[in-house]
C-alpha cells in the first residue's frame, strides 16, 4: 500500500472564512471513498487543492503520494501525478466536437500538427471502452447534460488517472446513466484506480463506496467509516451534527381555487423549423398546492416553465394562460412577474445568479422596480432592510449582505435565489430543480420554505429529477415525456417505478 | 483601506509623481499652478463626458467604437447649422445646439436599434458607424473646417460661470460709453472686450491702490469668483448632509454599518477634494462652464447607475444577460437606451469640443476619442466583461490619463513618445487592477 494518496493538516482560508481546518485524508488504490458533507463544508475546496486548481502556496499542509510530498502549482502537474478531477461545473467546450474535447490539452499530434484520423479512432476506442454511446463527431453543445458528464468522465480517464475525483457526477444523470457510471467506476476499482466520490445522494454513496469520510465546517469528522456497517441516518448525523428526522416534511393542506391554468401550450424548437419542444401542454395548479413535474432530462420540463414565464420570444410559443380564470398575455418575464409568477431557475450559476455581484443585488433585482422604487429611483435603505430580513428568515449563511455571491456555498446561493423570488411576492412560484447540488441541511430548510408558501395559499410548480423529493413534497405529480405532459397521478398512487415507467414510455 | 480607495490612491500617486517629474525636468512648478490644473480639467472634459457613456455601454457588456466619429458629426452639425441660422440672432446658436444634439442622438439610436432590436454585435455595428459617421462629417462640410463665431459658443468653450454671472448682473448696456469706445477703438473681439471690462471694473474694487494698479496685476487675480466659492461650499454641505443622513438611516435598521473611522476618512477625502478643486478654480477665474457641464453629467450618470432601477438593470445585464432577462429586466429596451444615450453624450462632447476649439474640423475632431474613452473607463476599473464599473472610477481614470498627457506636454515630449506612454498607462493600470483583484480572492 505504498502508492496511497494522503493529505495532511490541510488549512485553507478565504477572506473572512476558514474553509478547511487541519483536514486529514487518505485514499488507497482499489478503493472508492465517498466524501460527504453539507454544502460549504469544504469538499470542493479540498478537491481543488488536490487537483492543483488552488496552487501550492495558497494553502497550508502537505500532499503525499506514496510518501513523497507533492506541490501542485497547476492542474497539469496534478495530472502528471495521476490525479484527475471531474468538476461539479462542466468544463467542456460546447462549440467543439466530442473527440476534440476528449483530447483537449492532450492532443494526438506529431510535432504540433494534429492527427485527426488517430484522434477520431482513439475517441471511438475510448468511448467504446466505457460503453458510452456517443458519436465522437457530435458537437458537445448538441449533447444533453447527462451525455456531457459521460464525455467529461471519459476525458478524465483518457489521461490514465490513478486517482479519480468525481464531484457530484450524477446530479444530472438519469437512472440508467448512473448505473452505467457505477459499473465503469467498479471496473476502474478492479484495475487499481483510487476514486474519491463526492455526492449528496447518500443512497448512491452507500451503494458504490467502500468507505465514507465526512467533512463538517471544514473539519474531518472521525475516521472514514466502512459503508458495510453504516446506515443513512449515521451519515446524515455526521454531516449535519444532528438528526434530520423528517427529510420531506410535507404538510397536509386543502388546496383552494385553481390559480393558474394553461391550455394548448406549444413551444417551437429554437433551431429545427416545424419541430416543437413542447406539444399541446395543458395543466393547472391550485392555491396551496405543490404540483410536481417529473421527466427525464430533455423532456421539456424546464422549457415548459420558462415558456409560461415568458422567457422565450413571443413568436416562439403559443397557447392560452389563465390566472384565476382570466386570460393573460405574458410576452416577457417582466409581464410574468407583474402577473404574479416567479421562476426560480435551474442551473443557478448560468440562468439565475449574478455571480460577481453582491448578495443584496441578487436578492432584490426582480423586486426592485415594483417595491423599492418610486419613479425609477431606488430606496436603498428600504431595499437593504428587506434584503437583510430575507437573509435572516431564509437562514443564508454569509458574512454580510454585500458578500459576492460567487463566494457563497451552493446551498446559500440557492437560498439567495429563492429569496429573490419570494421578494417579488408571487402568487404562483415555479421551482426548477430547487435543491440540485444543495446539502441536506439546506434542502430541509428549502422544503420548510415551500411548505410555508403552500400554507400561504401560493400555487407551486416544482420540477425535479430527484424522485424521493418529488414524491415527498408534491401533492400531485405530472409526468412529461418528449415535450408532452403524458400523465397525472395523485400523490397516493405515485410510486418511483410508475413515474419512471411513464417518463421513459415503458408503460 | 488601500484596496477600497485603491484607484483614488493611484490617482494621488500619479498626481504627485507627475508634479515631481515635471519639476525636475522643467525646474518650475508649472504643473501645479491653478492655471494649468484648471486647463487640465478642461482638457479631460471631452473624453470624460464620452467615458461616462462608455462606462454604461461597457457595463452592459457592449463597446462603442464610433464615439469619436459621432462626436465629429455633432461638432460639424453645430458649426454648419450655426452658419445657416445666423440671421435668427440669439436663437441661431440655440437651434444649432439642438440640431447637433439631435444628430448625435440619432446616430446613437441607429447603433442602438441595430444592436438591441436586431441583436447584432456591438463591436461590428459601431465599427461600421466609426467610418460611416466620419464619412458623413466630411460630406457635410465638403471636407472643410468651419469656424464658429457666436458668443454663446465662446461662453461654453472658454468662459467661467463667474464671468457669465458678472455679465448678467452688470447688464452689458451699462458699460460706460467711454470704456466701450476705448475697447472698440482697439479692435478687440467682443469676448476679450468683456473680459477686459470685467477686469477693469473689478480691480479697483477689490485691490488696495484702486485703479492705479490695473496694469500691474495679473489678470488671473482680477475677478474674485464668489459664485465658484459658494458652489464648492454648497456641494460639500449638501453632500455631507446627505451622507450623514444615510449613515444614520443605515445604523437605524442595523446594517453592517460603516465604522466611525471609515465615515471620518470618507468625509475627510471629500472635504479635501472640494477644498483642492475649490482652490484650483477660485485661483483661476472660477469654474469653467464646460467643466460645470461635465460635472453635472457625471453626477447625473452616477445617480442613474447607483440610485435608479435602470442603473441596477444595467449591472444585471452585464453580470448575466440570461439571468437578467429571467429576472424581469427588459434587456432589449435597456440596451437601446444605453447606446442612444451614448450618442447623446457624443453630441454634448462634440458641442463642447467645437466651442473650445471655436470651430469644427471633420479630419481631426474626435480622432481616437473612442480609445481614450474606453481607456478612461478601463483604467477606472470598469470590466470589459461587463457588470463591473462605476462613474467615479471612470472619472478618476480620465483624470489619471489627463494628468499624464498634460504633464508630458509641459515637459514638451514629442507626440510619438506621448502616444507610447499613454498606451503604457492603460496596460499598466489594467495589470495592477488584475493583480489586486487576484490578491483579494
Amino acid at each position: 500500500m505504498t502508492v496511497a494518496l494522503e493529505m495532511r493538516e490541510i488549512v485553507k482560508d478565504f477572506p473572512g472564512v476558514r474553509a478547511l481546518d487541519r483536514v486529514n485524508f487518505t485514499i488507497e488504490p482499489g478503493q472508492i471513498l465517498g466524501l460527504c458533507g453539507e454544502n460549504g463544508a469544504g469538499k470542493s475546496t479540498l478537491m481543488k487543492i488536490l487537483s492543483g486548481v488552488i496552487p501550492h502556496p495558497e494553502y497550508e499542509g502537505r500532499i503525499l503520494i506514496a510518501g513523497a510530498e507533492k506541490r501542485f502549482r497547476t492542474t497539469k502537474e496534478a495530472e502528471q501525478s495521476g490525479i484527475a478531477i471531474i468538476h461539479q461545473e462542466l468544463s467542456l467546450f460546447p462549440q467543439l466536437t466530442v473527440a476534440e474535447n476528449l483530447f483537449m490539452g492532450n492532443e494526438v499530434a506529431r510535432r504540433g500538427v494534429i492527427d485527426w484520423d488517430e484522434t477520431r479512432s482513439s475517441a471511438v476506442r475510448l468511448l467504446e471502452r466505457f460503453r458510452i454511446n456517443i458519436d465522437p463527431d457530435d458537437l458537445v453543445s448538441d449533447l444533453n447534460i447527462g451525455e456531457n458528464q459521460l464525455v467529461e468522465i471519459a476525458r478524465a480517464l483518457s489521461k490514465n488517472a490513478r486517482f479519480l475525483i468525481l464531484d457530484e457526477p450524477t446530479s444530472a444523470l438519469t437512472g440508467e446513466e448512473v448505473v452505467k457510471l457505477f459499473s465503469i467506476l467498479r471496473d476502474l476499482r478492479q484495475s487499481g484506480v483510487a476514486c474519491v466520490y463526492i455526492s449528496h445522494k447518500l443512497d448512491e454513496v452507500k451503494e458504490l463506496c467502500d468507505a465514507i469520510a465526512v467533512l463538517r465546517d471544514g473539519r474531518t469528522i472521525g475516521e472514514p467509516m466502512p459503508t458495510a456497517t453504516l446506515n443513512k441516518a449515521d451519515i446524515v448525523r455526521a454531516m449535519v451534527g444532528r438528526d434530520i428526522a423528517h427529510l420531506y416534511p410535507r404538510v397536509e393542506h386543502a388546496p383552494g381555487e385553481t390559480i393558474l391554468e394553461i391550455k394548448n401550450f406549444s413551444v417551437d424548437h429554437p433551431f429545427l423549423p416545424g419541430e416543437r419542444i413542447i406539444e399541446d401542454a395543458a395543466m393547472h395548479v391550485r392555491e396551496g398546492e405543490i404540483l410536481g413535474i417529473y421527466g427525464l432530462m430533455g423532456s421539456g420540463r424546464s422549457e415548459l416553465l420558462t415558456a409560461i414565464f415568458g422567457g422565450f420570444a413571443p413568436d416562439e410559443f403559443s397557447g392560452e394562460v389563465f390566472i384565476r380564470g382570466n386570460r393573460v398575455k405574458i410576452q416577457s418575464p417582466c409581464d410574468a412577474i407583474r402577473a404574479g409568477i416567479g421562476l426560480c431557475t435551474e442551473d443557478r450559476k448560468i440562468l439565475g445568479l449574478f455571480l460577481e455581484a453582491g448578495l443584496d443585488f441578487n436578492i432584490s433585482i426582480a423586486a426592485l422596480g415594483r417595491f423599492f422604487a418610486g419613479r425609477g429611483v431606488v430606496d436603498r435603505h428600504r431595499e437593504l432592510e428587506t434584503v437583510r430580513e430575507s437573509i435572516r428568515t431564509l437562514g443564508v449563511k454569509t458574512p454580510s449582505e454585500f458578500q459576492t455571491v460567487k463566494n457563497l456555498s451552493g446551498g446559500n446561493q440557492q437560498k439567495g435565489l429563492l429569496g429573490r423570488w419570494l421578494l417579488s411576492r408571487p402568487s404562483i412560484l415555479f421551482l426548477d430543480e430547487p435543491t440540485r447540488g444543495v446539502d441536506v441541511g439546506a434542502k430541509s430548510e428549502i422544503y420548510q420554505i415551500m411548505n410555508r408558501l403552500k400554507m400561504e395559499n401560493k400555487g407551486i410548480v416544482m420540477v425535479s429529477s430527484d424522485l424521493p423529493e418529488l414524491l415527498g413534497m408534491s401533492d400531485r405529480v405530472m409526468v412529461m415525456r418528449e415535450g408532452r405532459l403524458v400523465a397525472e397521478c395523485a400523490i397516493g398512487d405515485a410510486t418511483p417505478e410508475k413515474l419512471g415507467a411513464l417518463a421513459t414510455g415503458n408503460v | 483601506m488601500i484596496r477600497k480607495y485603491g484607484i483614488l490612491f493611484s490617482l494621488i500617486l500619479v498626481f504627485i509623481g507627475m508634479a515631481l517629474i515635471t519639476h525636475f525636468k522643467t525646474g518650475d512648478w508649472s504643473f501645479l499652478t491653478p492655471e494649468n490644473l484648471s486647463n487640465l480639467s478642461q482638457q479631460i472634459t471631452q473624453t470624460g463626458i464620452l467615458a461616462i457613456g462608455m462606462t454604461m455601454v461597457i457595463l452592459i457588456g457592449g463597446i462603442d467604437l464610433s464615439v469619436g466619429s459621432m462626436l465629429a458629426v455633432a461638432g460639424i452639425t453645430l458649426a454648419s447649422t450655426a452658419e445657416i441660422f445666423e440671421p435668427l440672432g440669439w436663437m441661431g446658436p440655440c437651434l444649432a445646439i439642438l440640431c447637433a444634439i439631435l444628430a448625435g442622438t440619432a446616430l446613437g439610436a441607429v447603433n442602438a436599434s441595430l444592436i438591441a432590436r436586431f441583436k447584432m454585435i456591438p463591436f461590428v455595428v459601431t465599427l461600421g458607424m466609426l467610418t460611416i459617421a466620419r464619412g458623413i462629417a466630411y460630406l457635410v462640410t465638403g471636407s472643410q473646417s468651419i469656424r464658429t463665431k457666436a458668443d454663446l459658443f465662446k461662453t461654453i468653450g472658454v468662459d467661467t460661470i463667474d464671468k457669465i454671472l458678472f455679465r448678467w448682473t452688470h447688464h452689458l448696456s451699462d458699460i460706460p460709453a467711454g470704456v466701450a469706445a476705448e475697447f472698440a477703438s482697439r479692435n478687440y473681439p467682443q469676448s476679450i472686450w468683456i473680459e477686459k471690462y470685467v477686469d477693469d471694473l473689478f480691480l479697483p474694487a477689490i485691490l488696495p491702490g484702486g485703479a492705479a494698479n490695473i496694469g500691474k496685476i495679473d489678470r488671473d487675480h482680477s475677478l474674485f469668483p464668489w459664485f465658484t466659492v459658494a458652489l464648492f461650499v454648497a456641494v460639500f454641505v449638501v453632500w455631507l448632509a446627505y451622507f450623514l443622513r444615510s449613515c444614520r438611516k443605515s445604523a437605524q435598521h442595523g446594517a453592517s454599518a460603516e465604522s466611525a473611522r471609515d465615515i471620518a476618512i470618507k468625509i475627510a477625502l471629500v472635504a479635501a477634494g472640494c477644498a483642492f478643486g475649490g482652490w484650483v478654480f477660485v485661483s483661476h477665474q472660477g469654474l469653467p462652464v464646460m467643466v460645470l457641464i461635465f460635472a453635472v453629467i457625471a453626477l447625473a450618470g452616477s445617480f442613474l447607475l447607483n440610485r435608479t432601477v435602470f442603473g441596477r438593470h444595467l449591472y444585471a445585464i452585464g453580470g448575466n444577460k440570461q439571468a437578467a432577462h429571467l429576472s424581469g429586466v427588459r434587456v432589449e429596451q435597456c440596451t437601446f437606451l444605453v447606446f442612444t444615450l451614448m450618442g447623446f453624450l457624443c453630441a454634448v462632447s462634440g458641442i463642447i469640443s467645437t466651442c473650445r476649439a471655436q470651430g469644427a474640423a471633420p479630419a481631426t475632431q474626435g480622432i481616437l476619442a473612442e480609445l481614450e474613452a474606453i481607456a478612461a473607463a478601463v483604467v477606472g476599473g470598469t470590466s470589459l466583461m461587463g457588470g463591473v464599473g462605476t462613474i467615479s472610477g471612470t472619472l478618476i481614470g480620465a483624470l489619471i490619463i489627463g494628468i499624464v498627457v498634460n504633464g508630458m506636454s509641459i515637459m514638451a515630449l514629442p507626440n510619438p513618445i506621448q502616444l507610447v506612454f499613454k498606451g503604457l498607462i492603460i496596460v499598466i493600470a489594467v495589470w495592477i487592477d488584475a493583480r489586486t483583484k487576484r490578491g483579494s480572492r
